[in-house]
């Protein structure tokens, strides 16, 4: 089952940045669900690609000086620009959170129930409660199938939804997970939590919940300690 | 379309045009910070590249096209100001000058992912650093990237897989250091 060698280096990264046609896209895609090595190196890739993301977040970014001189009479052009920043990354999102993707992501995640070793890392960065119920039933079935399988997850940006106590619907069952496995834990992003408080927002998180400074870094580093990362 | 209503649709055109420049700062800002990883000079990049793109609205015909022009004119700005800085034969050449290794100062601050990350973004080729971040940060295809650095679409690939290997190996010590970090906690 060895596919690996097959897809070159090229190849693997124009299908992170989505420049390849629908059957080179395809071939990939499959040969990742059955290929732990491809779906390893693709793993990475993406990895990559959200760390350099995270690291010019524009919130993360040193204010320039002239913007600030110049506040008056750019505050309204910067004030756009950021909106349109806005807009992009909500695009992004919705782009990313078509529902095919979710479901081959969550087909590829079942081959990996046998094969891969017991460590899996779910992520949600938005507030969509269909991919929040995908993303328990998927850590359901997977402790189901190995209760000492080790489980995590992971929500920012409006994913935190998930775990905040006045927003969530699936507070009983979370707290139910928790209850029944030692081994599962739901982790709130601090950066995330900040965030809205700095909108003005009051930010309750369940008591199951635990929580971590910061969700990429978390998430990068799990993935190149070998976890199974799906992202739904 | 009379010549009254024609140079009223060209300067509403103009207009709006005039605003959206203004209204992209933040993302050419961001873009030349990824580059120089220098706020100042990064600002005074977004500045000439709005300002150069404002003189030359004429050329914009298109205006879902702005951001890639804006970001050629960014391209050609910090050529510009690295042909200022330094003495090299060609663009070639610059876009294979090694970036200076970190200093002390900069390995103390590269506790954090973010910093770790710009640090090893900042030892990257300048051709390739521009090509991820514009591949990374501005979500452009690889026709996109070709077209604003001036450069073949095949020398977009390749630098692009060279510079998610080199990523990889310049973050590989981090993550040693973070396993062992977890390892400690462990016990």
């Amino acid at each position: 089952m060895n596919m690996s060698a097959k897809f070159s280096e090229e190849q693997l990264n124009a299908f992170v940045d989505g420049e390849l046609a629908a059957a080179e896209r395809e071939e990939i895609l499959a040969a990742s669900t059955v290929d732990p090595v491809v779906a390893q190196r693709v793993c990475a890739l993406r990895a990559s690609k959200e760390l350099l993301q995270h690291a010019y977040d524009r919130h993360a970014l040193p204010t320039p000086a002239r913007a600030r001189r110049d506040a008056g009479w750019w505050s309204g052009a910067l004030a756009a620009g950021v909106m349109l920043v806005v807009g992009i990354v909500l695009g992004i999102q919705v782009q990313r959170t078509a529902p095919e993707q979710t479901h081959a992501s969550l087909e590829w995640a079942s081959n990996f129930f046998v094969a891969q070793p017991q460590r899996m890392l779910v992520h949600l960065d938005h507030a969509n409660t269909e991919h929040m119920e995908a993303a328990l039933d998927l850590v359901d079935a997977y402790l189901e199938k190995n209760a000492s399988a080790h489980v995590e997850v992971i929500v920012n940006n409006r994913g935190l939804d998930m775990l905040r106590t006045d927003r969530t619907p699936f507070a009983t069952r979370i707290a139910d997970l928790v209850l029944r496995y030692d081994n599962v834990a739901f982790i709130a992003c601090e950066n995330a939590i900040a965030r809205f408080e700095g909108e003005g927002e009051r930010v309750a998180i369940l008591p199951e919940a635990k929580r971590m400074h910061n969700a990429i870094a978390h998430i990068a580093d799990r993935v190149q300690a070998g976890w199974t990362y799906i992202k739904v | 379309m009379e010549a009254k209503k024609l140079f009223w649709f060209m300067s509403g055109q103009r207009r709006e045009f005039t605003k959206k420049i203004e209204a992209s700062r933040a993302r050419v800002y961001r873009v030349a910070y990824a580059w120089c990883h220098d706020a100042a000079l990064a600002d005074d990049l977004a500045q000439d590249t709005l300002s150069r793109g404002l003189e030359n609205i004429e050329q914009l015909r298109d205006d879902t096209r702005l951001i890639g022009w804006l970001l050629s004119i960014l391209h050609r700005c910090w050529i510009d100001h690295l042909r200022t800085r330094r003495d090299f034969e060609s663009e070639e050449m610059l876009a294979e000058l090694p970036t200076d290794a970190p200093g002390p100062e900069a390995h103390a601050m590269a506790r954090e992912t973010v910093r770790r990350v710009r640090l090893a973004i900042d030892a990257l080729p300048l051709g390739q650093r521009q090509v991820i971040t514009l591949v990374d940060l501005e979500e452009l295809s690889y026709a996109e990237v070709a077209e604003v650095l001036g450069i073949p679409i095949g020398t977009v690939m390749s630098r692009v897989c060279r510079a998610r290997n080199a990523l990889r190996v310049l973050l590989e010590p981090a993550r040693r250091e973070n396993q062992e970090n977890q390892l400690r906690c462990v016990k």
